[in-house]
């Protein structure tokens, strides 16, 4: 097994390994707020929260396998650390950033639907 | 007359033994100031939610998540040790280069940590002025 290959396979496995456990992460915990969201229609939030979750998995999934073969070529041990710390950074930070960014985009909608329900109420 | 030459050694060796050195006690540094951080942010949790357990908990375990991603990504990000800054890497230059990574390091989790405790008791205050004024709406219709 040469180099290029134990990058490839320490890259792959690492990454792969922080997407699914995110993923599950995310999928279990999400749960009570997309059933918080769409309150009365548990059964459509467990339906949204899987296709999510799918949708989650492929396009990350996807991104680690379409750029593996784009990776920088390792000559030793010191470099094949630094590329393959470099890339898991790229792809871990870019996670943390989408994950903030969902974070508060459902804040954002829970209490703009409050507004709206309170709102609804005020004429009468 | 030969003992005087400075030998210009970078040894690659020295490099990875950095890295490994320095890989474990990022992860395992950023575990444990996670770990306390949200095993204690569970109480601020559960006053923010008004003791609504599951979506307290939940919250947690999502900021949780977000805290391990962030401080991951930048310890793995500022992994790299320029090598064109040094004529010679040997133990020395090792135990400097780590002290500096390593500080550096412990410093920005330090400022997360405190980051994130504001959050918490920004996400406190914002509960408890809701529920007054809950409660003001209801005496005063």
């Amino acid at each position: 097994m040469n180099l290029t290959l134990t990058t490839y396979t320490i890259y792959g496995s690492i990454t792969a390994f922080i997407i699914l456990r995110v993923g599950w992460v995310l999928y279990k915990n999400g749960a009570h707020y997309l059933d918080d969201l769409l309150y009365p229609d548990i059964e459509l939030s467990h339906t949204v929260n899987r296709l999510l979750l799918v949708g989650y998995y492929l396009v990350n999934l996807g991104y680690v396998a379409g750029t593996l073969a784009f990776l920088e070529k390792a000559e030793n041990w010191t470099t094949l650390i630094e590329i393959v710390s470099k890339r898991t950074a790229f792809i871990v930070l870019s996670l943390a950033v989408l994950h903030y960014f969902n974070m508060a985009w459902v804040r954002w909608i829970k209490k703009f639907q409050t507004k709206n329900q309170y709102q609804g109420q005020q004429p009468k | 007359m030969e003992t005087q030459i400075i030998q210009e050694v970078i040894d690659p060796k020295m490099v990875v033994i950095a890295y490994l050195i320095y890989l474990p006690i990022a992860l395992v540094l950023t575990y444990y100031v996670a770990r306390i951080l949200f095993k204690n942010g569970k109480v601020f949790m559960t006053d923010i939610f008004n003791g609504r357990e599951e979506i307290a908990n939940a919250t947690n375990r999502l900021f949780e998540m977000g805290f391990y991603l962030l401080n991951l990504g930048f310890a793995l990000l500022i992994l790299k040790i320029d090598l064109g800054a040094y004529d010679v890497f040997m133990k020395q230059e090792l135990i400097e280069a780590l002290s500096k990574k390593l500080g550096g390091f412990s410093i920005y989790l330090g400022i997360m940590l405190f980051l994130n405790l504001y959050l918490f008791f920004r996400g406190k205050r914002a509960s408890k002025q809701q529920r007054i004024q809950a409660e003001y709406g209801q005496a005063n219709p």
